[in-house]
């Protein structure tokens, strides 16, 4: 669990002054500002990363490729796309990241990739989707594209379901830009919907996801699953499992990615109430406003990944491109979050709701505070009521529970199942889960014992 | 060398063989000693030839990641500098 203190010096910031990150008009909507900010970013790092991307010789395991750099902006540009229009501020954004994104995007080396490699040529094609789609057709690659789609070893890749529905997706999105591939008729757009419906029922969001052992990349097959399934909020999704099952997955896996200050994940997370169009959870506007108070006061959504020592053991000329690489994923998490809200005519975040007649949970909150943990989501709870504390029961109970079965402590988890009944939590997926946990390890024992 | 590698990674091999960390002549020699027979006794696909068989594998650890994120007021001195 984090802590948020730290002793290295404060970083020598120098920064080129050609990317300017003002301009959005003051009275702009707090999203909107919040989303032109994110789509400077995007310009900043496509000018300074698309054309060889960013690598750290000391650190291989950190490093940014050009194609994902273009392949993020072009998911980016999509969110925003039906929203543009509405917002002149954003407009000129979106047109200004897809200037500097189209000479990245149909190169003769994109072209040529996909051509030796149909089975990826959805993947070198998502630029040329997302500009075609912002009024930047292109027929002379969209004929090349189609020619490798046609080929018989284009589907020759063994995919994860959630990979392959982001494969219809872009299929769908490429049908809507006017590049007609395999023309909808309504029988094969039935077909098509029925191929995708076996798709979903193998994919994460057809079973409960596991509260203390899910890895980074269950959670992101999940979050991304929804993205697909829902073309970003563009549609209603036909979902494998009831929406508020898979809500409350959500739901569970927000906390903890909250409480592991994995806001990359969280800004995934949260996508799935507007792209399922549901009423956002206590939990969800809690982490909304914390996601927001830290951009808001760092500048740009945090993560791991910006490392102060690096910065400055950089030379000053590559800073720049250093604080890019680290910061642009979250950013367009954040910017597509943003473009989310707006897309259901939310201009601000949802504030915390005032709440009556909610549960004392000094005690469980004594017992969070007990390891000596401080996660940023610990400040923004001691600006809630008593009262409104009490309605994030259900985040607070998963936290405390994953921690205690991260450290191995089986008495903490029976203590706090004891307080999650007392609290009537009953049936939420972390509680759920904690007394199978307990379940079965009781049995282990009796067979130890036996 | 692969063409993968980064500098630190050609160094790290490089090292490894100069100082014979990884001593190929003694690998030879045992791989000459005993490889014959264990072609034809040990498990595996390669049963032919033994040709293909993985005797060696160098592996990089990658432990060490930090997965937290850094003070937020120094995060916000690198914030500011976006906006300039």
């Amino acid at each position: 669990m984090p802590n948020s203190e730290d002793t290295t010096p404060a970083p020598q910031t120098s920064h080129p002054t050609r990317h300017p990150t003002g301009g959005c008009p003051e009275g702009s909507p707090d999203i909107v500002r919040r989303l032109c900010r994110n789509l400077d970013i995007a310009e900043r790092a496509i000018t300074e990363l698309a054309p060889l991307g960013y690598r750290d010789e000391s650190k291989p395991e950190f490093g940014v490729s050009p194609e994902k750099v273009i392949a993020e902006t072009s998911v980016f540009l999509l969110a925003c796309s039906t929203i543009r229009r509405e917002h002149p501020e954003i407009e000129e954004r979106v047109n200004r990241v897809a200037r500097v994104l189209l000479p990245h995007s149909r190169t003769d080396k994109v072209l040529f990739n996909a051509c030796l490699s149909p089975s990826l040529a959805w993947d070198y094609s998502i630029a040329h989707i997302a500009l075609s789609r912002l009024g930047y057709a292109d027929p002379n690659s969209d004929k090349i594209f189609r020619v490798c789609l046609e080929s018989e070893t284009s589907e020759g890749r063994e995919r994860l379901p959630h990979r392959i529905l982001e494969q219809e997706w872009l299929r769908r999105l490429w049908n809507s830009a006017g590049g007609s591939w395999r023309c909808s008729s309504s029988r094969r757009s039935s077909s098509s919907r029925r191929r995708e419906r076996s798709i979903a029922a193998l994919s994460k969001l057809a079973r409960p996801i596991d509260v203390f052992a899910s890895t980074r990349d269950d959670i992101y097959a999940f979050t991304h699953a929804i993205m697909y399934i829902a073309d970003f909020g563009e549609r209603t999704a036909e979902l494998p499992r009831p929406k508020r099952d898979i809500l409350a997955d959500a739901d569970a896996t927000l906390a903890c990615c909250l409480d592991d200050q994995d806001y990359d994940l969280c800004g995934e997370i949260l996508l799935a109430w507007p792209y399922l169009k549901a009423k956002w959870s206590l939990t969800a506007i809690f982490a909304l406003r914390v996601l927001a108070r830290l951009e808001a006061m760092v500048g740009f959504l945090p993560s791991p990944l910006t490392q102060l020592d690096k910065y400055n053991s950089v030379a000053e000329e590559e800073r720049p491109r250093y604080l890019t690489a680290s910061i642009y994923h979250t950013a367009y998490v954040m910017g597509i979050l943003c473009a989310s809200l707006l897309r259901t005519k939310q201009t601000s975040f949802p504030g915390f709701p005032r709440l009556r007649n909610r549960d004392n949970i000094d005690t469980l909150i004594h017992i969070l505070d007990g390891d000596g943990s401080k996660p940023h989501w610990r400040a923004d709870l001691a600006e809630l009521s008593a009262s409104q504390r009490g309605g994030l029961v259900p985040m607070l109970i998963t936290i405390a529970l994953r921690r205690s079965v991260k450290s191995r402590n089986p008495e903490q988890v029976r203590r706090l199942l004891e307080l999650g009944l007392a609290y009537g939590t009953a049936d939420h997926q972390a509680t759920k889960q904690a007394a199978g946990l307990l379940t079965r390890i009781a049995r282990l024992a009796q067979r130890a014992q036996s | 060398m692969g063409k993968g590698f980064s500098e630190a990674e050609r160094s790290i091999v490089t090292a490894l063989i100069e100082t014979k960390a990884v001593d190929f002549q003694a690998l030879g020699n045992a791989l000459a000693k005993h490889g014959a027979n264990a072609t034809f006794e040990l498990d595996g696909e390669d049963w032919f030839c033994g040709t293909m068989r993985g005797f060696v594998r160098v592996m990089r650890l990658t432990g060490g990641v930090t997965n937290q994120v850094e003070d937020l007021a120094k995060l916000t001195a690198l914030g500011r500098g976006l906006q300039e």
